[in-house]
């Protein structure tokens, strides 16, 4: 590759292509506006310091016969926000549960802020996720209620569980780490020499921004720069250029983590691995993962960067639960949520498993 | 024939593309050397100032020696010479170690004096800062490499796709490129080394933070406002009374029993000699 010319013709084309595309994309863009987010309707039943748990209105149209009777409860991570549950008409995990019968909650963290900073692990798992679930069986009538939980929240769903198990009839997971230790796990690896006491003690609550930093870190390359190199492509259409800005206020939507709570999160979890190693413990109450008996649902992404297949996949074996099942879901961590594909195949697998156990009832 | 020009052509105008990166690059470099010179040039000046301060330290000892102060066997100053000396020649080697020595010496100086506290802060937040300029540069070195092994990478693969699929424009090369840093990332990103020098980094990053807070702190308690520790108390102070009343709530019996006790010692606190 000695003495390389360029081909002035080709750099003239893509030039003017690219210009041309940019120039649309920044007209279109103007006249995108605000995007909504959302678009099953929900009600707040419940509230405590910053958490508001919602109940989406149950659809109308669908048979008694088909409905799953014991409510379902969301439980999301406190990264982001969970509206990814139901980000638009035809990106809803939740408008598919909810068109199949299930009756849907949803726990808003909300935004923590410094008088947040701190609350433990514990006050999430035995305080206000225990409060929710509590709620919702004192007003349903139903003594245990289903638990879904997504990612760390899937992870604190498994605390729960294995501390009140009496309180669930079943639970289902979603891109959730157990074993934190694996080997394709990047953000295990990097954590290994961070002084987590001194980033919470210098931090306070630990900036969202910064987190995003960190994600966007793990592929740099593809997430700061190609992936808006491709929207390029899809500028001229308004939709796909709407959805592209949707996800993007989600991804940068990022709550700041209580300090405390992160601090033990990090350090437990994932630096320890004390909940698969079964060394955890919670408001001096041993979390044992071989207590959860209930019936569980386990779904991970096969593409998943942040939460590799292996740190989910160990979980049937750790769990005390003989009525297990897991569901690899050929997609990344957020396209489990939005893809296509996942909008007719996650929710139809969800309502079905839980159907079936429903019937048992 | 004509197909193969047509390749040859292309081979061009990537190769070139690949050139002007490479360049673009050694650009980065030579502008991470100049920050580092720059590093170096705001060492030097503290160390000019440091020289100053050192040239009135041997004044000030030597007065001692010959009994002209009134502190007679006044010491530290010798220490100090020492921490001066050693960060002068130190400084001398070259810029990466003036940066490190610079540090180094600005760690061990022990404050004197009435402005004892500040120094101190003020000595420990210069520290840091340097260390986190130098792991800073450690990283940025480590990134241009990335991109440098990205390019020689994406060479190797336009080479192979000559033959049965040649680069089309520059949105297959960029999209090509893109792949080649990324792999390249990730075999660096999953080494220990490179876990190591970022979580140094960050950690540094953080304890500058922590000494900018305690400076900050220091000038709000001069105005007498509040700041972030006393926030901090009352929050701990509130998780705590609301452990208190939940704990409390849920044996509503162990509660009552404690409100039955409550009177007495408040019966005692109001016969005391408040009046």
């Amino acid at each position: 590759m000695n003495d390389p010319k360029f081909d002035q013709d080709q750099v003239k084309r893509d030039t003017e292509d690219f210009v041309k595309r940019v120039t649309h994309g920044l007209a279109a863009l103007a006249q995108v506006g605000d995007v909504a987010i959302g678009s099953a309707a929900k009600d707040a039943v419940y509230a405590e310091d910053k958490l508001v748990l919602y109940r989406y209105r149950p659809f109308d149209d669908v048979p008694a016969k088909s409905r799953v009777r014991v409510p379902l409860i969301i439980c999301y991570a406190l990264v982001n926000r969970p509206y990814m549950m139901d980000l638009q008409a035809d990106r809803s995990l939740i408008r598919g549960l909810l068109q199949r019968g299930v009756d849907v909650y949803l726990i808003d963290w909300g935004y923590p802020d410094g008088a947040d900073r701190f609350l433990a692990v514990d006050d999430y798992v035995s305080g206000y996720l225990a409060h929710c679930v509590d709620f919702v069986r004192e007003t349903s009538g139903f003594d245990r209620v289903n638990l879904l939980g997504v990612c760390q929240g899937g992870t604190m769903s498994l605390c729960y569980a294995a501390l009140h198990g009496a309180a669930l009839s079943n639970l289902v997971t979603m891109v959730t780490p157990v074993d934190f230790r694996t080997p394709e796990n990047l953000l295990t690896k990097w954590t290994e020499h961070v002084d987590l006491d001194t980033l919470v003690a210098a931090t306070g609550n630990v900036p969202g921004e910064l987190l995003n930093a960190l994600f966007l870190s793990l592929q740099p390359f593809r997430l700061t720069s190609q992936k808006y190199v491709d929207l390029l492509d899809h500028i001229d259409d308004p939709k796909a250029l709407e959805n592209f800005l949707r996800m993007e206020k989600w991804i940068f939507d990022s709550p700041d983590q209580p300090g405390e709570m992160f601090r033990q999160f990090m350090q437990w979890f994932v630096k320890e691995n004390r909940l698969a190693n079964g060394t955890l413990e919670l408001g001096g109450r041993a979390v044992n993962l071989k207590a959860v008996k209930t019936p569980l649902l386990n779904i991970y992404a096969q593409f998943d960067h942040l939460v590799p297949p292996s740190a989910s996949e160990p979980m049937g074996k750790l769990v005390g639960s003989r009525d297990y099942s897991s569901y690899q879901f050929p997609s990344g961590h957020i396209g489990i949520y939005v893809s296509g594909t996942a909008q007719r195949e996650v929710p139809e697998r969800i309502a079905s498993w839980l159907r079936k156990r429903d019937q048992r009832r | 024939m004509a197909d193969e020009g047509m390749k040859s052509q292309d081979a061009q105008w990537t190769a070139a593309w690949i050139e002007r990166q490479r360049e673009l690059l050694r650009q980065q470099t030579d502008q991470s050397a100049s920050s580092s010179d720059e590093a170096h040039g705001i060492a030097t000046r503290w160390l000019d100032i440091g020289r100053t301060y050192l040239g009135g330290l041997q004044d000030f000892a030597k007065q001692a020696a010959n009994g002209e102060m009134p502190f007679g066997s006044f010491k530290v100053g010798e220490e100090l010479l020492d921490v001066w000396r050693n960060a002068w020649t130190a400084a001398d080697a070259g810029q990466q170690s003036a940066s490190r020595a610079f540090a180094d010496m600005l760690r061990r100086l022990p404050p004197i004096g009435i402005a004892r506290e500040h120094t101190e802060a003020w000595r420990e937040l210069a520290a840091t800062q340097a260390e986190c300029q130098r792991l800073e540069q450690e990283l940025r070195g480590v990134l241009l490499g990335v991109q440098g092994d990205a390019l020689s990478l994406l060479e190797q693969r336009v080479r192979e796709r000559q033959a049965e699929k040649p680069i089309e424009g520059y949105r297959d090369l960029y999209d090509l490129w893109v792949e080649c840093a990324e792999q390249v990332f990730a075999k660096v990103a999953h080494s220990d080394a490179y876990g190591k020098l970022q979580a140094e980094l960050g950690n540094a990053s953080m304890r500058l933070r922590s000494h900018h807070q305690r400076v900050l702190e220091y000038g709000l308690r001069q105005l007498d406002l509040p700041t972030r520790s006393e926030l901090n108390t009352v929050h701990q102070q509130l998780r705590a009374l609301k452990q208190q009343v939940a704990a409390l709530k849920a044996t509503p019996a162990s509660a009552a029993k404690k409100q039955t006790r409550s009177p007495q010692p408040r019966k005692r606190a109001s016969k005391g000699r408040s009046r």
